[in-house]
């Protein structure tokens, strides 16, 4: 098998791997994020807190977090040998404590295998987008 | 390996230290030299730019000083680093401006390069360290004994401590809650003093803006309910000087949308 392509399916893996993530949030699964999130996660959310993934997984086992929409945009893939970088603008639609939530959110994921060789999110970085560009 | 580890580490402390000393210098051959081809950045406004959008970006002088990163986190993981890190600097007109952000790092032949940065800002009323923006050159002991009273209803709510909001509620006070209902002086002392709070309910990113005999305090509080999900609200408590000193006349508390993964 030539490099190119090895550098696509791994392309085509990631691209599936944002697609089961984006899915497990919307319905808040809880089995499938532990599956998807490495148990080290750092992520940064849009409010500028950093939270590990018990944290992460508490706010959907809970019931506190319900996400109805989840529209993403804006793929952008930058492939390393092993590991990942993902950038997706995401459409947010639900809500938090019964407060509505309607945001426009740009993400930056980190996926790289983890301790059982599997890729999985290590980091993430999440902001609000304030403009239409 | 942890030796290996360490030195990997020193050095992407250094290169984050370039990182930021080149922001605040305009120091665009610094970037030329240590971002990947073909990197990529978000925005503090949310917008994704590449490589040499950015570094025509970085070109600009920025009109803000004492940039710094703060709380620096590095992790190594074989050819790849992950940096999260807090961020600090002032703005022209001297208010605080802060922020966080995650950068990427690939390691290519022994040579770390950054692959992709994530940048974001806090609004004024987000930095991380209490500060008190004293609008009367004449009234910084009002801003530090305001400080001081934030800190003292954040005690007391936390603690149940109503004797506290008894001698710094104004008789006029008026709660607006989390559900939008409102509870008069007497309903919100009842409420505080049976009211279960975790012991890590805390303040943060307090603002105390003193008008002459009006203050106004904006502030963000943190806590982890019995679920153990981490929940962050936001508050803004007006204070008025009574003869008898400053009273809280009015407070407003929500909880904020935490959005995760």
């Amino acid at each position: 098998m030539r490099t190119d392509d090895l550098s696509n399916d791994f392309r085509k893996t990631i691209v599936e791997l944002e697609e089961r993530l984006r899915l497990a949030m919307l319905a808040s699964d809880v089995v499938e994020l532990d599956a998807l999130i490495c148990p080290d996660l750092l992520f940064t959310n849009h409010l500028g807190t950093l939270i590990t993934k018990q944290a992460d997984l508490a706010s959907h086992r809970s019931g506190n977090l319900k996400l109805n929409s989840l529209k993403p945009s804006e793929l952008h893939l930058r492939i390393m040998d092993k590991s990942a970088v993902v950038s997706v603008a995401m459409h947010l639609q639900g809500s938090y404590l019964g407060q509505a939530i309607d945001l426009n959110i740009r993400y930056t994921r980190v996926w790289a295998p983890g301790s059982n060789g599997q890729l999985q999110i290590i980091a993430g970085h999440a902001s609000a987008i304030t403009t239409n560009n | 390996m942890n030796n290996l580890i360490n030195a990997e580490q020193n050095r992407l402390l250094e290169l984050n230290k370039g990182y930021v000393r080149s922001a605040q210098n305009a120091d665009v051959a610094w970037y030329v030299n240590h971002l990947d081809s073909d990197f990529l950045a978000s925005n503090p406004d949310g917008n994704l730019v590449n490589r040499e959008t950015f570094l025509s970006q970085m070109a600009t002088p920025s009109k803000s000083t004492g940039m710094k990163a703060v709380n620096v986190q590095i992790r190594v993981i074989g050819d790849l680093a992950i940096i999260h890190a807090g961020f600090e600097s002032v703005t022209a007109n001297g208010l605080p401006r802060n922020g966080c952000y995650t950068d990427i790092w690939s390691n290519q032949s022994g040579r770390w390069l950054c692959k992709a940065a994530h940048f974001a800002l806090f609004s004024i009323l987000g930095p991380i360290k209490i500060v008190a923006l004293d609008m009367e050159t004449s009234s910084s002991a009002n801003a530090s004994t305001l400080t001081a009273l934030n800190q003292g209803y954040i005690d007391a709510f936390r603690d149940s401590n109503t004797e506290w909001f008894k001698n710094n509620l104004d008789e006029d006070f008026v709660n607006s809650n989390p559900d939008g209902s409102l509870s008069a002086r007497n309903d919100f002392i009842a409420r505080a003093g049976t009211n279960t709070i975790p012991q890590d309910f805390s303040a943060n990113r307090v603002v105390v803006r003193v008008f002459n005999e009006c203050a106004i305090i904006h502030g963000r509080v943190n806590f982890t309910p019995s679920n153990g999900s981490r929940t962050n609200g936001r508050y803004t408590d007006v204070w008025v000087q009574r003869q008898q000193g400053w009273k809280c006349v009015s407070a407003h508390a929500s909880l904020t949308n935490e959005v995760t993964t």
